[in-house]
């Protein structure tokens, strides 16, 4: 799974403290889920949409396996 | 890198309800508080009129057990209370708690210590029979109680989940 978090925070031009404090976060895992080295739980792939005002889809790109078909 | 205790994560909505917990926590503190204190006095009392604790290293070892327990408790206690009076360490502390991450951290950090300390305790269990049947036994027992309590809490759990 890919994340577009990374471009769209410097497209919103905002730090990774900004977004951890606006997801209750810590920066790490904002660091951890733009790298990938992190999935986000539904509750906070859910949040991230919301504050991107995107949905979950758009922002978290499932690869081929992760696909029904 | 702020680690998280293996019993610290916590799901609260609000520093409020965080607040909570630690009155909770703080009063958990202050009975293990007593406790460390009972286990001096008791220690004073025995070293007194048992024979046992008369030769000094029973005795130092349930000093240092007791005044253990009180420093931890102590500390815990002053922690809490500090971080109750400010805003901003309540937040700190609510987000390091209930970040998903560090709770994902946690339980992968202690499944991987449980395995560890399971398989040490087997290697001792088997290595101390040869000298004392007695740590063996204890051992066993534990291991026994460790497995039973995992069945137990996993159907208890998994009816609530």
């Amino acid at each position: 799974m890919k994340t577009r978090i990374y471009e769209l925070r410097k497209e919103k031009k905002i730090t990774q403290n900004e977004l951890a404090e606006a997801l209750s976060v810590t920066r790490q895992t904002v660091i951890s889920l733009e790298n990938g080295k992190y999935k986000a739980s539904l509750i906070l792939a859910h949040k991230i949409a919301q504050y991107f005002e995107m949905s979950i889809e758009e922002i978290f790109i499932f690869e081929n396996e992760e696909n029904l078909r | 890198m702020k680690m998280l205790g293996i019993f610290c994560s916590a799901n609260v909505a609000d520093n409020e309800e965080l607040k909570k917990k630690l009155k909770v926590k703080n009063t958990i503190m202050f009975l293990f508080l007593i406790a460390g204190i009972s286990v001096i006095l008791a220690t004073v009392f025995y070293e007194k009129n048992d024979g046992v604790f008369k030769n000094g290293v029973t005795s130092s070892f349930y000093y240092g057990i007791g005044s253990g327990i009180i420093a931890a408790s102590f500390i815990m206690i002053i922690r809490n209370l500090l971080i109750m009076k400010s805003e901003q360490k309540l937040t700190e502390m609510r987000v390091n708690i209930t970040d998903e991450r560090n709770i994902a951290i946690n339980y992968a950090s202690i499944k991987t210590s449980v395995a560890i300390m399971l398989t040490a305790s087997f290697i001792i269990s088997f290595a101390s029979g040869i000298y004392t049947i007695h740590v063996t036994k204890a051992i066993a027992f534990l291991i026994m109680v460790f497995l039973f309590s995992y069945v137990i809490s996993y159907r208890i759990i998994s009816s609530k989940i």
